[in-house]
């Protein structure tokens, strides 16, 4: 279940969590909550059945029943406290102190503006991250006491980032599902974003009005890309928690997908959700950077042995390790040989074996002037053809200048 | 076994009463609410308590949407009983999985995580720093109000229109417009209209709503017209935005870096403007713009809906 993995994940996730808090916190202006008075902060989009709701009691608003609401001042300290505790949990100074510290004063501020205006606005997701840097083990952080070390692994580095793929996957997955429980299946032929468009350029001519780029919202004006926009949003929300806990191949896609999604939204709507684009780049596999790689080759082959050289050119970090499948010894019971023969095999450090194109892709992966390659085959449905063009380029390869005592025939 | 068996069991009890608790609940809301205009104290702790949505659409379908989230709720019982037998093995596995004693720690966050989440969502729990995602929405009761005629109510003549008021128009995305017409802006939410700032020096300059640095404002200022608590907290939110913006900043970063606000407003440059501490007063207009075949702007038509004084001069 938790597997020993490198520690760069877990330092993407400390400095992108931390990172976007102190981007909000210098950027947002929480201080205008210290004019309000006592009655405005009464959770006023509830009816007035409802009472004092849970979040009055988790984000610690309760307090104000004994303490005076704070003032302009006292908030703009808070900020600055909360800015401060984001700028040592990045550069590494007691960073689960700060996770703490940085989640209560995130939370707490948000929660000013649940019971004032609004249920949301775009922060519950780093909060959860950084409940997720709270819980985790304080060896997993970089820093002055812990140190850089992308060599080392360890169980400690994988699982934290597990508990946060499976939030972050849920938000959106829930998202997706509230579209069907709230509208149904046919949201997108329902969704009209056409009609949305066309507000928008009306609205975009009055300062007074909600942010709307006429440029952008002028494309929207066609019913088929309402519904087009409509399935991929759907699709990538729904799918969204399946395709970053067990799909990796198709995250770069999910996530392409889900930013392009929040820009929209920006565009059209003037809502800003786009700051969750830096949350979604920690959906990535950051690890498979520094995961070390086996390959393994047929050395009886000179176009195997040429390539293998040539990629070996192009890595920089040293992660690919070649092999002549000759020497191949104790993996005999994990590889097969009749496919080696046809096609370069890979094993990844965590055990998982690739063969030809997608033994490719992974090598690719580790080589930055090769990193477009290996995007192109995360492009759902793009490793068919690439499968496609291996297989010909490898059953042509006596073409190629293969030819080393006539070995390499491919095999029927 | 047996004790996984009747682990798994109690969790399965679990998700059987969330299920119907997610089905009863809403449906008994609206009972209750129809009935007597008010809900009992055991709905309120289960419902009302746990979740702010589905206030978000009270105002317009709350019963509609209570309904088809009591719908979903039948549909994962119906699930959660029909498929027993499988569902009852994959949660003896998922004990086996927490009583394993290598990395317990893990194990007990990941699996209350995930409990915590499911519940969350079917009895859409808000726990401040997180909910059960965004709700579902369309733009299909979304209308334009570009009109080839005339608003009725447009009385005024254009000689009558304040030269200032241009300032608040973006003439340029006139061209995006499919036909020529008439546009009004005005909004029943005084502070939701067009804004304007007016100095000691004589000079009148457009603001809007971003300044507020709200996601909705309007809840603050349900009574602008008439409360001198909400004119003077208008005056000071202002007066504070524009300390940061006339130094070309959002709050401690330059504006040109700096996040965006949660709902976004049309871009102002406010380094131009006075100190903030010459706001004299800040008046509210309805316009009404007609655009022409050439994407000509020209505002036919404004009422200044209010305006008022600086605390200071009250």
């Amino acid at each position: 279940m938790f597997r020993e993995s490198p520690a760069l994940h877990f330092y993407v996730l400390q400095f992108l969590g931390f990172g976007y808090l102190l981007y909000r916190l210098a950027s947002r202006d929480y201080t205008v909550y210290g004019f309000l008075t006592e009655e405005m902060f009464n959770y006023p989009r509830r009816p007035p059945w409802m009472e004092i709701p849970l979040l009055h009691f988790t984000t610690f608003q309760w307090i104000y029943a004994f303490i005076p609401r704070p003032t302009p001042e006292v908030i703009f300290w808070l900020q600055v406290i909360g800015i401060i505790a984001c700028v040592a949990g990045m550069i590494g100074l007691r960073p689960r102190w700060c996770a703490v510290v940085a989640f209560l004063i995130g939370s707490h501020l948000a929660g000013m503006m649940q019971a004032s205006n609004s249920e949301v606005d775009g922060g519950e997701l780093v909060h959860c991250l950084l409940l997720v840097l709270a819980l985790s083990p304080a060896t997993n952080f970089y820093g002055p006491a812990t140190g850089f070390n992308l060599s080392k692994r360890s169980p400690d580095h994988h699982w934290p980032v597990f508990l946060w793929f499976l939030i972050i996957g849920s938000w959106y997955t829930m998202s997706g599902l509230n579209k069907l429980i709230d509208v149904g299946p046919h949201w997108p032929f329902v969704l009209r974003l056409e009609n949305l468009a066309a507000w928008d350029i009306e609205k975009s001519i009055f300062l007074a009005s909600k942010y709307a780029n006429a440029k952008v919202a002028a494309l929207h004006s066609s019913p088929a890309f309402s519904v087009f926009g409509g399935f991929m949003t759907l699709a990538g929300e729904l799918f969204f928690l399946p395709v970053i806990l067990w799909w990796p191949r198709l995250r770069p896609a999910f996530v392409f997908v889900m930013i392009a999604f929040h820009l929209l939204v920006f565009w059209l709507t003037g809502i800003n959700f786009v700051g969750s684009a830096i949350l979604l780049v920690t959906c990535l596999d950051w690890n498979a950077l520094v995961r070390n790689v086996k390959v393994y080759y047929d050395d009886a082959c000179g176009f195997c042995t040429r390539s293998v050289a040539s990629v070996k050119r192009f890595d920089w970090f040293n992660r690919i390790h070649p092999s002549p499948i000759s020497q191949l010894r104790d993996e005999t019971q994990r590889f097969d040989l009749a496919r080696l023969k046809d096609a370069m095999g890979l094993e990844d450090e965590n055990g998982e074996i690739y063969y030809g194109a997608d033994a490719f892709e992974q090598i690719a992966t580790r080589c930055p002037l090769l990193l477009p390659f290996s995007l192109f085959m995360k492009i759902p449905g793009a490793v068919y053809p690439a499968r496609y063009v291996y297989g010909i380029i490898a059953r042509n390869r006596t073409k190629l200048g293969c030819s080393l005592n006539g070995a390499c025939r491919p095999t029927p | 076994m047996t004790r996984r068996l009747v682990t798994a069991k109690r969790l399965y009890v679990l998700l059987l009463a969330t299920s119907a608790l997610g089905v009863l609940i809403p449906l008994w809301e609206v009972l209750t609410h129809r009935a007597r205009g008010s809900v009992n104290k055991l709905v309120w702790l289960f419902f009302q308590f746990l979740q702010t949505l589905p206030t978000q659409h009270y105002t317009l379908k709350f019963e509609w949407y209570s309904y088809r989230y009591a719908v979903f709720n039948a549909c994962v019982f119906a699930v959660l009983l029909v498929g027993y037998r499988p569902i009852i093995r994959h949660l003896a596995k998922a004990e086996t999985w927490w009583h394993d004693d290598t990395h317990r720690f893990p194990r007990r966050t990941i699996f209350l995580t995930s409990l915590a989440l499911l519940v969350s969502f079917q009895l859409r729990i808000h726990w401040g720093f997180w909910m059960s995602g965004i709700c579902g929405w369309t733009e299909a009761g979304t209308l334009t109000e570009l009109s080839a005629t005339p608003p009725p109510a447009l009385t005024l003549t254009n000689s009558t229109v304040p030269a200032f008021l241009k300032q608040a128009i973006v003439e340029e995305n006139a061209v995006y417009l499919p036909q020529a017409g008439y546009l009004t802006a005005r909004d029943e939410s005084l502070s939701r209209n067009t804004m304007f700032l007016h100095y000691r020096s004589g000079e009148i300059l457009p603001a809007n709503a971003d300044l507020f640095d709200m996601v909705f404002h309007w809840f603050i200022f349900r009574k602008l017209e008439t409360n001198h608590t909400q004119q003077r907290i208008l005056f000071d939110m202002i007066r504070s935005a524009l300390g940061y913006r006339v130094r070309g900043r959002l709050f401690l970063l330059p504006t040109c870096l700096a996040y965006p606000n949660h709902a976004t407003y049309m871009p102002i440059s406010y380094e131009s403007y006075p100190p903030p501490d010459q706001l004299k007063h800040i008046s509210f207009w309805a316009i009404t713009i007609h655009v022409n075949s050439r994407r000509e702007v020209e505002i036919v038509h404004a009422e200044r809906l209010g305006i008022f004084d600086a605390p200071e001069a009250l």
